[in-house]
């Protein structure tokens, strides 16, 4: 395994591949930083830019950007209280208060030491995990696969925030949505209404430029407002190095939850970050002082939101279930290059995944020296007005649903799921689940039927497979969980 | 009011599929064929959308929708629809940089001249990154 990862290690510094990862990680930062660009519309808007170059370059630059992104989100959160993605606005209520106090500085170092940390932990655990789980994921069968990805469904009604109902509705629009197109077993068209671009389905690339690039971007258009300014001085970001020993602890341990939550289908840094800072506040001996601007409160939710990274990989590359928003865009990214990620990517392409893993190794570092020694640049990029940045992200997402097939229609699909995204948001449906739903969608559906055959119709072979019994009682526990938790509350308010 | 009317139309669509699926072949004994899967996803849909449906008319929400900037968001979509027919036309160039320059200029006004330089300096930066160095073709010139 060591041997793979010197492998890997020797193809990451090729000087060109190195180059992408470099722009990858600066760009990430660039866009996390800027409030209303988010992780996933920026790699969804630079994932065309990857489908002319070879699988492994283009993977490091849109890793990079995911890394960089989910990382800068806390330079916003912390200078201007305003979380630059939703992953950090954990950060914002440690980070501002510090920065209030004129140590911003030290805020940001402590905030790229923490992601750092969150990042590396994350990238070791999915290196030693995924290996594992890819060997026991060979011996899945039709039954198993269709109890994984009921399964992946079974957290939308976790992940719907305020109004599970919502989201459960949005996940099962998604899914009837997923079989538009040629039947998977026997190719009979459905729902195509006589068009010949429907035959396959919708790519969900569009779908996704759509519904997180556009819809965002439309969103911006109405909170239109002129450019702010930063008010602190950024000074001693290295301080930040001499509070390592106070924050080690917090940091590993929420870099090892945040890997946890990635791994999860659908639950992404967001939740990380929140879940890392309610923990961190638990176990600390002065919970008080959270929300104060202690150290530890911006060194657990982003240990939290980038240990995500590493971990949303995970299943990704064992099983080819996407951990979270942007490993959706990755998985449609290796398809596009014509790679199935699931346990056969180990061992057929055993030297890209290793690629990978050192890609984010090298990354997280590259990271970590870009913002203590350049974070004043970066900082620089939030006085760009929002109202000439926001038509360009027009553009961008134009240019990326047009490029992957030179497909109008396409544009015309990310156009529809920008202006239904919209409105979803406007009206507290989540957008995510639809994406969940296109892709286990199909999974579900045809590895049921295979099952079926498998069975000569019998629905017990879900039940007496172990491995798919298993899941599915998980899949069960994980959606009521929510209803139950809310049940329990309510009883209590009722006492 | 507006999650009345979401839930009306997903329930539209529900019944749609339901008797779509009416139609679809059955081959093979033991395959289900390509209805079962999209009807219990339409019987599910519809007993989901009339739930939201029944929350809704008990807990009446302010309606949040023509809020301030909407105007703003209507002209947009609607610019975009253009952009996106005039793409055809009159090819990416030409119609990306009309694109940029009305809506930098819808959005707020600055100085003609730097908007103007920031709408072509960008399509023609995409044009080059995506057509000369990533060989990935655009919508080819129309005039």
């Amino acid at each position: 395994m060591l041997s793979h990862l010197f492998y890997g290690l020797a193809k990451v510094l090729r000087p060109d591949i190195f180059l992408l990862l470099l722009l990858g990680v600066w760009g990430g930062i660039a866009i996390g930083s800027l409030p209303g660009l988010t992780a996933t519309m920026g790699v969804a808007l630079l994932l065309p830019v990857t489908f002319g170059m070879e699988p492994e370059a283009g993977m490091l630059l849109l890793l990079g950007i995911y890394i960089g992104a989910i990382y800068g989100g806390s330079v916003s959160a912390i200078l201007l209280r305003t979380p630059g993605t939703p992953a950090a606005a954990a950060t914002a209520m440690d980070g501002f208060e510090m920065a209030k106090r004129g140590e911003a500085g030290k805020a940001l170092g402590i905030s790229t030491t923490a992601s750092f940390i969150g990042g590396i932990v994350s990238t070791l655990m999915l290196i030693t995990i995924s290996p594992i789980l890819a060997k026991i994921a060979l011996k899945f069968s039709a039954p198993e696969y269709f109890a994984l990805a009921i399964f992946g469904l079974s957290i939308i009604s976790s992940i719907s925030g305020k109004s599970p109902l919502k989201g459960i509705i949005v996940g099962v629009f998604g899914l009837l949505v997923s079989t538009i197109g040629m039947d998977p077993m026997t190719s009979y068209p459905r729902f195509t209404f006589g068009n010949v671009n429907l035959l396959n389905g919708f790519s969900f690339i569009p779908v996704m430029i759509g519904l997180f690039g556009l819809a965002q971007a439309l969103y911006n258009v109405e909170e239109s407002e002129q450019a702010v300014k930063i008010q602190q001085k950024v000074e001693g970001v290295l301080s930040a190095l001499s509070e390592i020993k106070r924050i080690l602890g917090t940091a590993v341990r929420s870099a090892v939850m945040g890997t946890f939550i990635g791994i999860i289908p659908g639950a992404g840094a967001d939740i990380a970050a929140f879940v890392s800072y309610n923990e961190a506040k638990r176990w600390s001996k002065h919970p008080e002082k959270f929300g104060t601007g202690i150290p530890e409160g911006i060194a657990a939710p982003e240990a939290g939101n980038n240990g995500v990274t590493g971990g949303a990989m995970i299943p990704l590359l064992t099983l080819g279930i996407p951990g979270d928003a942007v490993t959706a865009i990755l998985l449609g990214a290796l398809m596009i290059q014509g790679l199935q990620p699931g346990p056969l990517l180990f061992k057929e392409h055993g030297e890209l995944v290793y690629t990978i893993f050192s890609g984010l190794l090298v990354g997280n570092v590259l990271m970590l020296i870009s913002g203590l020694l350049g974070i004043r640049l970066f900082i620089k990029v939030l006085s760009v007005p929002k109202n000439i940045l926001t038509p360009l992200i027009f553009v961008l997402c134009i240019v990326g649903s047009y490029a992957m097939n030179n497909s109008f229609f396409d544009v015309g699909v990310m156009l529809a799921s920008g202006v239904i995204g919209y409105i979803f948001m406007k009206l507290d449906f989540p957008a995510s689940p639809i994406i969940l739903a296109l892709i286990l969608g199909p999974m579900a559906e045809s590895n049921l039927r295979r099952s079926l055959i498998m069975s000569g119709g019998n629905y017990s072979i879900f039940f007496t497979r172990p491995i798919s019994a298993f899941l599915l009682t998980l899949a069960l526990i994980t959606f009521i969980t929510p209803f139950l938790k809310d049940f329990i509350k309510r009883k209590n308010l009722g006492n | 009011m507006a999650d009345v009317l979401v839930s009306a139309a997903f329930a539209f669509i529900s019944i749609f599929v339901f008797f779509s699926t009416g139609r679809f072949p059955e081959l093979n004994i033991n395959d289900p064929g390509p209805a079962l899967f999209p009807k219990m996803l339409s019987v599910i849909l519809l007993v989901l959308s009339v739930a939201l449906l029944l929350s809704a008319v008990f807990k009446r929400r302010k309606a949040v929708f023509f809020e301030h900037g909407w105007k703003k968001v209507l002209f947009t979509v609607l610019l975009l629809l253009l952009y996106y027919f005039s793409l055809d036309i009159l090819g990416f160039l030409v119609s990306t940089s009309l694109f940029l320059i009305i809506l930098i200029r819808y959005l707020e006004k600055r100085n003609l001249l730097h908007d103007v330089a920031i709408s072509v300096g960008f399509t023609f930066l995409i044009y080059s990154v995506f057509q000369l160095l990533l060989n990935v073709p655009l919508p080819e010139f129309g005039i």
